[in-house]
């Protein structure tokens, strides 16, 4: 187990941000995948038909991560009327479940939240930092993984506003069977990687 | 701003408040009057002693074999240069306070200090000491980058030191006086807000304050903030348009005599300077500027401001003096752009604090002191400026800089594509100007002068190159805004403090056509026109102002001051009584009040209105002066020979207390009393050339010809005092001059008269009628030419 998971960070970081080829083939493994839910169940993301699944990895006192909400909640609205779910994956082992129902509700997130304490979807997908999202098309392949948009430049350095939406633009893509024009961005927040137990 | 059009006409004639203009951040026509203080913060969070101790104990080496833990190395560093903010209820948006706090995020933590991001701390290394710099070690950062290489281990749990503890300084001493700002809702948009919350003080007299603190409720969301006065109404005004706490957009106050307010996160624990106290009226509003940033969720704010009131006056009267330059025109796409400025200072200061301040583009700011002995020394170099991090830095010991040394500052901006900060996409042309999309050029400096009676010297010099400095920024603003009301009543105010009124009035005139209702600019108006004496047009703008807000102070003192130059006295006194009403506490009003009064011989009523009013303010020159003045008209010459005392000891450039007794006592046709007391004068103070100019003057007068000449040539043999601001010289040295000439006419003495005349017109080479006669008098004197 651990080697597996092991092996696929070493994959991810191969792969880095350069936008390697989209691996749409790489479908989830229900076996590897180790969600939870609030009451401590196991979670399938694929429960629900969807056109799309995004996911957000997420941790309650990430500040960039927080800053987001507001921008999460304009997608919820826009697209899950068109049959996108969305998930918070909280990354940080320690987080309770009580702890995430306050976040969630303080922030207003509309979407459910989910635990992956042993960072299996983070190592599935390669993912980094918080606030990263990832989408999944109809067949369960990964069609993007990344930044929310671009509006920070660094730690400590954002725009006035963003430039690119890149997330919405992978949605929209998504949802609508075309390809993703930037597969791959690079998140700027708090380092996954620092949670591992 | 109440009684700023008032001040703007009488400089000069009023002794002691030497006022000049401080351009701040979001803030119009700051003006600050001459009497300052300490900068002052506060401990927001202090640590106990035994934890300080244990924190600062030394840290072992950086070579070394055995692994590095957290408990031996990590915490320590940790403890001491982030928890501060790190912990619950502070700035920070997570806590450092535990191995698991800091493990969790150990690899971003070596990140974040390799690449400089924390501790925000902006000054670079070895350019100034500063007091509570936050900034790391070479060897903490490659302590803490080992440390997660080796795995970031725990060590020993036992020998974990203990976190720091937290103690709330206002709990073990509460401020004598806490004001509490009504709750605001910040919502969870994106943008950051700029909001300005108004504070009215409850206090029945004027009292000096020690130390004033900002406290946020919610310091996540609070990026920065800082505290003005307002004399006026206008920010409560404002509030009251606004549905909401508080209001958007520009401040409307100045700072504090000599003090920056600030808070930012995290800030040095700035003790209070001893001796150092600035007055707080009643009356006056505190006005908090804030800077939030949204945090995700719905956010309540709320601040607290706390007082503490000094036991005593000051015995020392800081200045903030602003640097730099205004002439900011930055080019599209450019980027490295460099805004340069100097100022010489024209006495010995001691430089207290620094505060730089630009906006996004700012990429460097250098400030350097070139002394006259051609040493040079970095005052503060900053290489990454992040407008979010700036912060007031105070020097750990005051750095002396001696007469003539020039102060240099250095801004580099970026106006690039590029340059993620750019809040202008795409780039486009970047003036000087107060919003966010403009930029500035801004230091700071907090000061006090080396010998304290020299500080009026300071103040009018730096208030010549600050009203150029500034006439230049708002010209530029309006290049590329000509309508922007902010630059054009800045420039029209800059303007009438020059004297430079039809100017003024013509921008104004201007200004209004845009908005024919604004009451600031018909007020100012009205001032320019009164300064250039048109006071029937004047008292009509006022009338106007007094029409729309009933309740603008300045517009009624106006009216009166208007209706009192066209010799309308009784109606200018009714005026004047209800700008009183208006601001029972100010000054001006009541000095012009009392002015009127004496005129028509109401002198007990006069002596009343002042006396309350140097209860007030008992630290002001001229009100001491207008109470000799009537102690004099009562005859009561011991009396007002204490008053003059105390009038040169707050401004301790205006002529000895006996010879003010003696202009009095002139003035009441007691001629012989008077000289009696010129003499006196002369005895006590030998090297003053003002007994000799009157002793001078008078001997003149008298036809004493001879005498008069001997003290008018021991006049100008003496050294002008070093504490007499310029303009101060140039009025003793214009009046000797035209003493002579006058004395030259007596005598017939023609070559007395042309070097008069010559010296005189060196003074005033703009004054042409001076340079005709004179060429007509050496004509006269080369006889026909024909």
């Amino acid at each position: 187990m651990m080697i597996f998971t092991r092996s696929f960070v070493v994959a991810a970081a191969l792969c880095g941000f350069v936008g390697c080829a989209q691996d749409d083939d790489k479908r989830l493994d229900p076996q590897v995948i180790q969600l939870l839910d609030l009451e401590g169940m196991k979670f399938d993301l694929w429960q629900k038909p969807s056109t799309a699944t995004v996911v957000l990895f997420a941790r309650s006192d990430c500040p960039i991560s927080n800053r987001y909400a507001p921008e999460i909640r304009r997608l919820y609205e826009a697209y899950h009327s068109r049959g996108v779910e969305f998930y918070l994956v909280y990354v940080d082992p320690r987080e309770e479940p009580d702890a995430i129902r306050k976040h969630l509700q303080e922030y207003g997130y509309p979407c459910p939240g989910l635990r992956d304490p042993k960072h299996t979807l983070v190592a599935h997908c390669g993912a980094k930092t918080t606030p990263e999202a990832v989408v999944f098309g109809r067949n369960r392949g990964m069609t993007y993984r990344g930044r929310v948009n671009d509006l920070y430049v660094d730690f400590g350095q954002a725009r006035t506003e963003p430039t690119t939406y890149d997330l919405a633009d992978a949605i929209e893509s998504t949802v609508s069977g075309r390809s993703v024009t930037n597969p791959r961005t690079k998140a700027i927040g708090c380092l996954i990687e620092d949670l591992k137990d | 701003m109440l009684d700023r059009g008032f001040k703007g006409l009488n400089v000069g004639r009023k002794g002691t408040r030497w006022i000049w203009f401080l351009e701040m951040h979001d803030q119009r026509h700051g003006i600050l009057r001459g009497v300052v203080v300490g900068l002052i913060s506060g401990i927001l969070v202090t640590m106990t002693v035994a934890s300080i101790l244990y924190l600062y104990r030394p840290v072992k080496s950086q070579s070394r074999s055995d692994p590095v833990t957290f408990s031996s190395d990590i915490a320590p560093i940790i403890f001491a240069k982030c928890s501060g903010c790190h912990c619950p209820n502070q700035s920070a948006p997570f806590s450092l306070l535990t191995y698991d706090d800091v493990r969790s995020r150990a690899r971003q933590i070596v990140e974040v200090t390799q690449s400089g991001f924390m501790p925000p701390w902006l000054p670079e290394e070895g350019h100034g000491d500063f007091l509570a710099a936050r900034r790391l070690t070479e060897s903490e950062r490659q302590m803490l980058k080992q440390w997660v290489e080796q795995g970031t281990p725990c060590g020993d749990p036992v020998g974990i030191p203990p976190a720091p503890e937290l103690v709330d300084s206002w709990e073990k001493m509460p401020p004598d006086l806490v004001i509490e700002t009504p709750g605001y809702k910040l919502s969870s948009q994106e943008r950051d807000v700029f909001r300005n919350f108004v504070l009215s003080v409850p206090i029945d007299g004027p009292r000096w304050v020690e130390s004033i603190e900002i406290r946020p409720f919610n310091p996540r969301v609070t990026h920065h903030a800082r505290l003005g006065v307002d004399s006026s109404n206008e920010s409560t005004r404002r509030d009251a348009e606004d549905a909401d706490p508080g209001y958007e957009g520009m401040a409307w106050g100045q700072d504090p005599d000599g003090q920056l307010v600030i808070w930012a996160p995290g800030m040095a624990a700035n003790p209070v300077t001893p001796g150092v106290a600035w007055r707080l009226h009643p009356q006056t509003t505190l006005v908090l500027h804030t800077h939030m940033q949204p945090t995700g969720k719905t956010e309540e704010v709320k601040f607290r401001v706390g007082i503490r009131f000094a036991k005593a006056p000051p015995e020392q009267y800081p200045a903030v003096l602003r640097i730099g330059s205004c002439d900011i025109d930055i080019p599209a796409g450019t980027r490295r752009h460099v805004i340069e400025d100097q100022y010489t200072i024209p006495i010995d200061i001691d430089l207290h604090s620094i505060f730089p301040h630009a906006h996004s583009l700012c990429r460097e700011i250098e400030v350097v002191a070139l002394r006259s002995d051609g040493s040079r020394e970095l005052l503060i170099s900053i290489k990454n400026f992040d407008e979010n991090w700036h912060d007031a830095y105070r020097y750990r010991k005051p750095i002396r800089l001696p007469q003539s040394t020039r102060l240099h500052s250095r801004f580099v901006y970026d106006n690039s594509n590029e340059n993620v900060r750019n809040r202008n996409r795409p780039a486009r042309r970047v003036v000087y100007g107060s919003n966010s999309n403009d930029e500035m050029a801004d230091v700071y400096l907090q000061v006090t002068a080396a010998h304290p009676d020299q500080r009026a010297v300071l103040m009018e010099d730096y208030k010549r190159y600050q009203l150029q400095s500034q006439v230049v920024g708002y010209r530029r603003s309006l290049e590329l805004y000509p309508d922007n009301p902010w630059s054009q009543e800045g420039l029209a105010t800059a303007y009438i403090f020059r004297g430079e009124t039809d100017k003024a009035i013509s921008i104004l005139e201007q200004r209004l056509k845009s908005w024919p209702r604004a009451v600031f600019p018909v007020v100012s108006l009205g001032m320019a026109l009164l300064a250039s004496g048109d006071a029937e047009r004047a008292e009509e703008q006022f009338r106007q102002a007094t029409l729309t807000d009933g309740k603008y102070s300045l517009a009624w003192f106006g009216l009166a001051k208007a209706l009192a130059s066209q010799k309308k006295t009784e109606r200018a006194e009714q005026m004047f009584r209800r700008a009183v009403e208006l601001t029972p506490r100010g000054t001006d009003a009541r000095l012009a009040l009392a002015d009127l009064l004496i005129q028509r011989g109401a002198l007990d009523e006069a002596k009343e209105i002042c006396s309350a009013a140097l209860d007030d303010s008992p630290d002001m020159a001229n009100v001491n002066l207008k109470l000799a003045e009537i102690s004099a008209k009562q005859k009561r010459y011991d009396e007002c020979l204490k008053y003059c005392q105390e009038a040169r000891r707050l401004a301790p450039y205006t002529h000895p207390a006996k010879v003010l007794l003696a202009v009095f006592c002139f003035a009441n046709g007691e001629n012989e009393y008077g000289k009696k007391l010129l003499r006196e004068a002369r005895e006590e103070s030998p090297d003053h050339p003002i007994p000799e100019l009157m002793l001078g003057q008078l001997a003149r007068q008298e036809q004493k010809s001879q005498e008069a000449l001997e003290h008018f040539n021991l006049a100008a043999a003496l050294l002008i005092p070093n504490n007499w601001p310029q303009s101060h010289q140039q009025r003793f040295r214009v009046l000797l001059q035209t003493e002579r000439f006058q004395l030259a006419q007596q005598l017939q003495d023609i070559d007395l008269a042309l070097d008069s005349l010559d010296i005189w017109r060196r003074y005033e080479p703009a004054n042409l009628k001076l340079q005709e006669i004179y060429r007509n008098l050496k004509a006269e004197k080369a006889g026909p030419t024909k």
